[in-house]
């Protein structure tokens, strides 16, 4: 008879049982208790649940909550396993395809944002992706860009057309990082693999921050990661989401910052800036202008259930995944629909978008 | 088989997110029929 080794066969078990408990003990509590927040969301802001039956008072569209849900999860599942939030996928999806095309899209998109990455915040911090010293610079600029652009969005980009073609750069940026990204990608998942070690901060003085990582150094000036931090989260804020799409190239360009490192910055600001967003949207906004734009929050809420399963997913399935085909995909589709966002402010197309 | 990645997971993840995008084009499809 013979005997398995104690440690090298019994590792999988253990494993995949770990993985049924976090999904047993804390995926499934926090999207139902996401969704029992919708539900209720929904009695305390119309006093009955929209849906397919009712349409949603501030979207002015029918729709089935799983509806809603399912974009949550297909957008937070898909974008997650290439590296990106689901807001930004979700808000096209949202103005195209369900014809949510009113003002209060945008802090609606902006409780996905905020829900979104938390999940992915706590997975990093579990592995070490955590630097404060570098994030709180990029964070403190966005907390004055979060307050920023909701103004931007009440003023320049009040009217649908301004709006769309905010969205549609976005998408653009968004689809050409993605396709760079799939013909970079063999040597940036070997360098992520190296680095499987912590961020450490080694120098700290003036306006000056030196950060070391599996044996390389970055030196980056703090004046420039507060006025990035402030100038994406003006624009992020504007649209609705979290602004990592334009954080990551701007950092990449600027820094040459792997994205091992990346994350340590993107996922604690995402997180800073769509709540800041959504705070001065729900409450600095109608104390200082007297102007309301307020989020559909079941709306908001049921999406956000659905991109904290998806995101989760996508982290237990992203290792088997053919990443660069996905990119290649979704960073054509992006692209196009981008484009076509553009065109649409400039000439009038065939079709509606 | 490392963080959970049991068998069947193997099988079905490389080919989930096309699954997925397939899956959500059909119900923006069934969005625009029938409730715009």
């Amino acid at each position: 008879m013979k005997i398995a080794p104690a440690s090298a066969p019994i590792q999988p078990l253990r494993s995949a049982h770990s993985a049924t408990r976090e999904f047993a003990f804390f995926v499934v509590p926090v999207v139902c208790a996401l969704l029992v927040a919708g539900y209720v969301a929904a009695q305390w802001q119309h006093g009955f649940l929209p849906g397919a039956d009712r349409p949603f008072p501030l979207a002015g569209v029918r729709v089935p909550n799983w509806h809603i849900f399912w974009m949550g999860l297909w957008t937070g599942y898909t974008m997650a396993l290439v590296g990106q939030a689901a807001g930004i996928f979700a808000l096209a999806y949202s103005m195209s395809i369900l014809q949510f095309t009113s003002p209060a899209i945008t802090p609606t998109t902006l409780v996905l944002s905020f829900l979104n990455p938390i999940g992915a915040l706590l997975g990093f911090r579990r592995t070490g992706q955590w630097n404060l010293a570098i994030a709180k610079w990029v964070c403190i600029g966005g907390l004055l860009g979060g307050m920023l652009g909701p103004f931007l969005r009440l003023t320049v980009f009040s009217e649908p057309r301004p709006f769309r073609l905010l969205v549609g750069a976005a998408l653009a940026i968004m689809g050409v990082h993605l396709l760079k990204g799939a013909f970079r990608q063999g040597r940036e998942s070997a360098s992520a693999q190296d680095a499987a070690a912590n961020i450490e901060t080694l120098q700290d003085t003036g306006g000056r921050l030196v950060i070391g990582c599996g044996g390389e150094r970055w030196t980056l000036g703090k004046s420039g990661l507060f006025l990035t931090g402030a100038g994406v989260g003006a624009i992020g804020s504007a649209l609705g989401v979290g602004g990592g799409f334009l954080l990551v190239p701007i950092l990449v360009t600027a820094y040459q910052l792997p994205m091992y490192v990346l994350v340590a910055i993107t996922i604690p600001y995402v997180i800073v800036n769509a709540a800041v967003g959504l705070f001065t949207y729900a409450v600095m906004m109608p104390l200082v202008a007297h102007a309301y734009i307020d989020p559909e929050w079941s709306w908001g809420l049921f999406a956000a259930a659905g991109g904290v399963l998806g995101a989760w997913l996508a982290a237990k399935a992203q290792r088997s995944v053919p990443e660069h085909l996905l990119r290649l995909m979704l960073g054509g589709v992006t692209a196009v629909a981008g484009t076509l966002y553009v065109l649409d402010f400039f000439v009038e197309l065939p079709f509606r978008i | 088989m490392r963080d959970g990645q049991s068998h069947w997971m193997k099988r079905i993840a490389p080919m989930s997110p096309f699954v997925v995008l397939i899956v959500a084009a059909a119900v923006a499809i069934y969005h625009i029929v029938f409730y715009r």
